[in-house]
């Protein structure tokens, strides 16, 4: 995942509210870690969404980094994907998932 | 080496006949019998003019990949994954590490994991099945394992340098390896896994074992009896749909040099099928070990 690809947004802990909770459309955040082997083989469906799906935003947060912010939503587990919606929390998957999972936590 | 097969059942050995017929270097790992062996008589396969035995079945099968200079070696598997410089697959047994180009996942599928209260609904919240991908999140934190084989001890002492305490939870079983002193063996059957909200976020808080008591814990790692072709898959980043490993028409995973066949692709679990899926997949991995 180092690659953060122009149509991915890196969230931050600053520009969190800004990026995924004050956005007006559907935003997936994934979760994830570079070292970690099933967050890079995540990334191309994340790119795929990103790609095919320019009514969703892709975003992704690195727990290594920001190991403090993501605890604040429980992420034990990586690679996490959480769906938001106008500001809410609307689904989470944990585990590598596939492209339809993530895109049917949107729609 | 270029190929390792995980699994010599009918998929694990397809596999192996048609990749060594393909001209690659072939060896099989396997840890025994698998379901094969348990089928007391075969009569829907193609070719057979009495019953055949399973067990009978699965050492031809072996004893006809030997007589084409499949390599074998005895050993569980307890790892998978890529190598430093992303170019192969690194296998992890109990005592070794074997790195290949190409390995293919033919051990069958899991026994589903015991219904324990509280072991699916806190998955990513605090139970986990990968202990080389969630160590980080137990600095300095109280991590247990849930298992009693070489499997579970691989991935307590994968926890060791980052957790402040490892237990290992037995679930009613005695431990089949010598666990090391830095480990707490609870041996008790777990009859729950607790969960606590903070902060609005539910967490895995303790295991619960039948004897009444609760054990503080801040997460479970599940690694019970041996680790199956699923569980390795998802160390490694191959996508699992429930509970099957998804791959595509040439049996190959979405990490690259990886492929699956068997049950542990879910379907009809049957020896016609498995072998087919073993046949594609060999000339599949052959194939791309000759390009690499």
């Amino acid at each position: 995942m180092e690659i953060v690809k122009e149509n991915i947004v890196a969230v931050t802990p600053d520009n969190f509210e800004m990026e995924v909770l004050q956005c007006d459309k559907p935003v997936l955040v994934t979760f994830y870690a570079n070292w970690d082997q099933p967050c890079r083989m995540q990334q191309p469906a994340l790119d795929s969404i990103a790609d095919k799906h320019p009514e969703i935003k892709v975003c992704k947060l690195d727990v290594e980094e920001y190991t403090a912010f993501a605890q604040q939503f429980g992420i034990m587990m990586i690679p996490t994907t959480i769906a938001f919606k106008n500001g809410k929390k609307v689904k989470r998957a944990t585990g590598l998932r596939l492209e339809n999972v993530l895109l049917n936590m949107v729609q | 080496m270029d190929i390792l097969i995980i699994g010599s059942g009918p998929a694990g050995i397809s596999a192996a006949l048609y990749a060594k017929r393909a001209g690659a270097d072939v060896t099989v790992i396997s840890r025994g019998s698998g379901a094969l062996a348990k089928a007391e008589r075969i009569e829907n396969y193609y070719g057979l003019a009495e019953p055949v035995s399973g067990a009978e079945l699965e050492a031809n099968g072996i004893a006809g990949a030997k007589r084409l200079g499949v390599k074998f070696v005895e050993g569980e598997v307890v790892g998978l994954a890529m190598n430093d410089d992303f170019t192969g697959l690194v296998v992890q047994t109990a005592k070794e590490k074997l790195e290949a180009g190409a390995v293919i996942l033919a051990a069958g599928s899991t026994r589903l994991a015991p219904k324990i209260p509280g072991l699916k609904e806190m998955e990513g919240k605090g139970v986990s099945y990968c202990a080389i991908c969630d160590a980080f999140f137990y600095r300095g934190k109280v991590a247990a394992v849930l298992g009693e084989g070489e499997y579970a001890l691989h991935e307590a002492e994968i926890l060791l340098p980052h957790a402040s305490k490892v237990m290992l939870f037995t679930n009613g079983k005695e431990p089949t390896i010598a666990i090391p002193d830095s480990i707490e063996v609870h041996k008790e059957k777990v009859s729950a896994v607790e969960a606590a909200t903070e902060n609005g976020t539910e967490r895995v808080s303790g295991v619960m074992t039948e004897d009444g008591t609760f054990t503080p814990v801040n997460g479970l790692f599940v690694a019970l009896g041996i680790a199956g072709s699923v569980d390795l898959a998802r160390k490694i980043g191959a996508a699992v749909d429930n509970n099957r490993i998804v791959t595509d028409a040439e049996m190959a995973t979405n990490v690259p040099g990886l492929y699956a066949a068997g049950d542990c692709n879910g379907g009809l679990l049957q020896v016609v099928k498995a072998a087919y899926e073993g046949a594609v997949a060999g000339l599949a991995a052959a194939k791309y070990v000759r390009k690499r």
